[in-house]
């Protein structure tokens, strides 16, 4: 009875939205200047929230949700903070924003799409997937229930979540953290001589693509998985069958890879 | 030098090592990931500990914890942060995972706080609980550290489900569903151990896993609190 509960609400929420959406666009449209270094925060209970970037020195926002809800969005020096009047009700946030802003999300039940932004960021959600292209700076993503992408983006990246995949793609930076519990984790990226990676699943593999010529110290551990290469490596086993370590190059980064269950796979980019 | 000279690794933090013993480290370090992610870790904890406040807990939860993660042989003892400052900070590698669980710990104590609706809001509060550092610098079982964990945790599931009806029930599905993958996570772990209680891996990942753990109740507390 539960579960059909909450079936019901579910769907009655995509309904509100999705019907608003089709039939009256968007209920909110606002655009508010801001100052540049200005940094923008989103809380939003129920709905899908999207940004997008763009080169004017202003913030828009679009929402669509029922008659009764609005928009509230507060601009004070150099914070943009954007909510619903009403938590309970879903609404779906399309924003677009200054590409150098920074950006503070959080949402309850939603995904998140950020794209065409260069700034840092932090979001975070309990139940939704989480998509960024791009950023740069400190990229902080978080979720409990939902996968993690990160394509294009530069600077530190710290992503975890609990029940699913972490993929991270195109990425140029010196510390890269993934954690997650359930789920896979890849990365193919810059490996910088003065880097650290760590990448951590507990049930899931882990597949690792590295430039030519990278020269990294590693660490893998398991317990019941495997470690594959795709080229020679002397490995160093402090534990057999279950804790490796083998430097390639000149070593220089470090990289750890751990997966309780899964098989960690390190291959070179390229042809 | 021994083989992984971690025995020097708090001293090398707390810069009491002769330059001679100083220098001979940091070759090793240059050298050996293993020793180098574990003074990373050691001093993510030694950071952690010294970043909470002096004052005393006020909430009702903590002496129950601390009773929980103190040695069952003296009477809990909260270190004042200065002395804290001073003091050695010896691990073993099982001790530096129920360290990271102790710290972890302090953030469950901000549960407490926001669920009370007192002090700071949720989420911008600096934990001020007695940070137990006498009980993971002192040589208790490490093992005994990840029991008493469990039921301080227990402590924090007990009240979030007395506040679930605050949640919304999709919310309360997402985080009793991740909360039992966790805890399937710590059952492989607690396995493992069994067979192999000191491997480092094992007992960091599970220190990890359970620090997730607390990471998903402190967010349903937040969703408790602020669920309209």
């Amino acid at each position: 009875m539960k579960t059909m509960i909450t079936l019901v609400l579910a769907l009655a929420a995509l309904a509100a939205v999705g019907g608003t959406a089709r039939g009256q666009g968007f209920q909110t449209d606002r655009t508010v200047e801001v100052t540049p270094g200005a940094r923008l925060q989103l809380d939003s209970q129920f709905g899908k929230v999207t940004v997008r970037g763009w080169d004017r020195g202003a913030v828009r926002v679009q929402a669509r949700h029922t008659a009764d809800v609005g928009v509230e969005i507060d601009v004070r020096g150099s914070l943009v903070q954007i909510e619903s009047n009403r938590p309970g009700k879903p609404v779906e946030y399309s924003l677009t924003v200054p590409v150098d802003m920074p950006l503070e999300i959080e949402v309850i039940h939603g995904e998140v799409d950020v794209a065409g932004v260069r700034s840092g960021m932090q979001i975070q959600s309990v139940n939704g997937a989480i998509m960024v292209r791009g950023g740069s700076g400190t990229i902080d993503l978080g979720s409990v229930q939902g996968s993690i992408t990160l394509e294009g983006a530069d600077g530190d990246v710290h992503a975890e979540t609990v029940n699913g995949r972490i993929q991270l793609r195109g990425i140029e930076s010196a510390r890269v953290t993934a954690e997650t519990v359930n789920g896979g984790v890849s990365y193919a990226g810059s490996i910088r001589s003065d880097g650290w990676y760590r990448f951590s699943t507990h049930n899931g593999p882990i597949d690792l693509t590295i430039p030519p010529g990278a020269g990294a110290v590693f660490t893998a551990s398991t317990f019941n998985g495997t470690l594959e290469t795709a080229f020679p490596v002397t490995l160093r086993e402090a534990r057999e069958g279950k804790e490796f370590s083998f430097t390639l190059g000149s070593g220089g980064a470090r990289i750890e890879l751990e997966s309780f269950n899964g098989t960690m796979s390190i291959r070179r980019s390229g042809p | 030098m021994n083989a992984h000279p971690t025995e020097q690794l708090s001293e090398y933090i707390d810069d009491e090592l002769t330059p001679a013993a100083r220098a001979s480290l940091e070759v090793h370090l240059s050298t050996c990931p293993e020793c180098t992610a574990l003074l990373a870790d050691l001093r993510a904890v030694v950071a952690a500990a010294r970043n909470v406040g002096e004052e005393p807990p006020t909430w009702d939860l903590w002496p129950a914890i601390a009773r929980r993660l103190a040695p069952r042989s003296r009477a809990p003892q909260v270190v004042a942060i200065a002395s804290r400052r001073a003091r050695r900070f010896s691990f073993s590698i099982p001790q530096l995972a129920a360290a990271s669980i102790a710290v972890a710990l302090l953030s469950a104590g901000a549960v407490w706080l926001a669920i009370r609706g007192g002090g700071e809001p949720f989420g911008a509060a600096t934990p001020t609980g007695g940070m137990p550092v006498t009980a993971v610098s002192d040589a208790g079982v490490a093992d005994q550290r990840f029991a008493e964990y469990e039921a301080a945790v227990a402590d924090l599931e007990r009240l979030v489900d007395e506040l679930g009806d605050r949640i919304d029930p999709e919310s309360r599905d997402a985080i009793d569903q991740n909360l039992a993958i966790i805890d399937a996570a710590i059952g492989q772990i607690r396995g493992a151990l069994e067979a192999d209680p000191d491997d480092a891996y094992l007992n960091t990942h599970l220190a990890s896993t359970m620090q997730r753990k607390i990471d998903v109740l402190q967010e349903a507390a937040r969703l408790a609190r602020t669920s309209t």
